[in-house]
């Protein structure tokens, strides 16, 4: 596993270094500012399974190095793990929203050090396999026309959208928030009925593109708030937005169907596919609910969004 | 012994080397945060040496913890919140606040500096 770690302080990338060499991961590349971590990334010759990147740094900081390296195809899903002595909720935000996969808290317990590597390594395995398929999803679409089918319950990560973040990455930075963060956060799911008839209709990646835009037309409709959205599978999406002063209503569906009615997705054939949307309920974590962070994944989910008088068997006539 | 305590153990034997040379730069460290708050007694308003203050209690709070200088650390905490704030808001009683923090920490470093064993004071 190539590791490769970036920090500003010399102390910090020796116990960092020691920590994982600890852990049994030997092969650690460090660098002390962002713009040495791209030259590294530019000169090896096999590229690196892990990133663990200090937030803050002169210069540039890591959460633009973590955007930097989104941005390259070869590391669109290696797992980037942040590491950060700040607490406030912003820079947590905003290290997930530029695509890290997870974040250590400074100082840091080589234990839990340790096991976060070993859960991004297992992760960096995956990844690697996804980008297999998808290299052979596109030969294959070249070849055939077709892209490669993915199950329609099946929570894919839906890349360079902004704030639009994997599950994985969703669960952790749920779990990493404080009590008081929680509190001050509220979810809500929006759902694209008649989904699981769409997607047994048409071509994969022509899906896919209708999940991307969707994913796209929500962040739009959010955009005055800190949010992250993800997707679940089955035509799912669960917004987390922070703050409880943010309404969340009727309007804000409007103002996403409205982008979606303005820029619908287009399949593979130049056909446009209107898309519809149901919001569920808001969920607002209580006291008794808080402490159980991943309430705000799953307790939209239980919302009844029925697709009754939704337009989903029009559509599904339709596609 | 299991997988976990190997680990731990054998990073507490590599963080000796490291907190030896930590407890060496603590010495420069407050002779720097010194030089600091002179400017900032003076020029109260200087952000160049607000930022610079930030930046060095960033660095130590960062890994003072995690090499058994839990004081250091908290008084680190303390002085980067501090002077965040004092950055932000730019009023003479949130810089008054920096400086008293960064203070103790000066304190706080040249304990550390002395407290190394002799056969170290000498490099």
């Amino acid at each position: 596993m190539k590791i490769l770690i970036v920090d500003d302080d010399d102390f910090a990338l020796e116990l960092l270094g020691s920590a994982l060499s600890g852990a049994g991961y030997t092969d650690v590349t460090a660098a002390s500012s962002g713009e040495e971590a791209l030259g590294a990334v530019a000169h090896t010759d096999t590229p690196f399974d892990i990133f663990l990147l200090d937030i803050q740094m002169p210069g540039m900081d890591g959460i633009e190095l973590c955007a930097r390296l989104r941005k390259m195809a070869q590391y669109a899903s290696t797992p980037i793990i942040m590491i950060t002595a700040m607490q406030e909720r912003r820079f947590i935000d905003q290290a997930f929203a530029a695509g890290a996969m997870d974040y250590v808290n400074k100082p840091f317990d080589p234990i839990e050090l340790g096991v976060r590597i070993s859960l991004a390594a297992r992760l960096s395995n995956q990844a690697k396999k996804v980008d297999a398929y998808a290299t052979e999803a596109a030969s294959l679409k070249a070849r055939t026309g077709m892209g490669a089918a993915f199950g329609v319950d099946e929570p894919i990560a839906l890349r360079d959208v902004p704030r639009v973040i994997s599950m994985t990455a969703m669960e952790n930075y749920l779990l990493r928030l404080t009590y008081w963060m929680a509190i001050k956060s509220q979810s809500v799911v929006f759902s694209i009925p008649g989904f699981r008839e769409i997607h047994a209709r048409i071509d994969p990646s022509d899906a896919y593109d209708i999940l991307s835009d969707t994913a796209a037309a929500i962040t739009v409709g959010f955009k005055h708030t800190d949010h992250l959205v993800t997707y679940v599978g089955n035509g799912q999406f669960v917004v987390v937005v922070s703050g409880k002063n943010t309404v969340i209503g009727p309007e804000t569906l409007w103002s996403i169907e409205a982008n979606l009615e303005q820029d619908p997705p287009l399949l593979s054939s130049g056909e446009e596919c209107p898309i519809r949307l149901v919001m569920g309920e808001v969920f607002s974590p209580g006291i008794w609910s808080a402490p159980n962070r991943l309430n705000l994944l799953l307790r939209p989910l239980d919302a009844d969004l029925s697709p009754a008088g939704s337009g989903a068997e029009e559509r599904a006539r339709i596609w | 012994m299991n997988d976990l305590s190997k680990n731990q153990s054998a990073f507490d034997l590599s963080i000796a080397a490291v907190r030896k040379k930590f407890a060496d730069r603590a010495y420069e460290q407050s002779q720097q945060l010194d030089a600091l708050l002179d400017r900032l007694e003076t020029q109260p308003d200087d952000q160049h040496a607000l930022q610079s203050v930030l930046q060095i209690a960033h660095r130590i709070a960062g890994v003072a913890d995690t090499l058994g200088f839990g004081r250091l650390g908290e008084l680190a905490r303390n002085a980067e919140n501090l002077t965040r704030t004092a950055i932000e808001v730019n009023t003479r009683d949130a810089i008054g606040a920096t400086i008293q923090v960064t203070d103790t920490l000066i304190e706080e470093l040249d304990q550390i500096g002395q407290d190394r064993p002799l056969d170290e004071v000498g490099g």
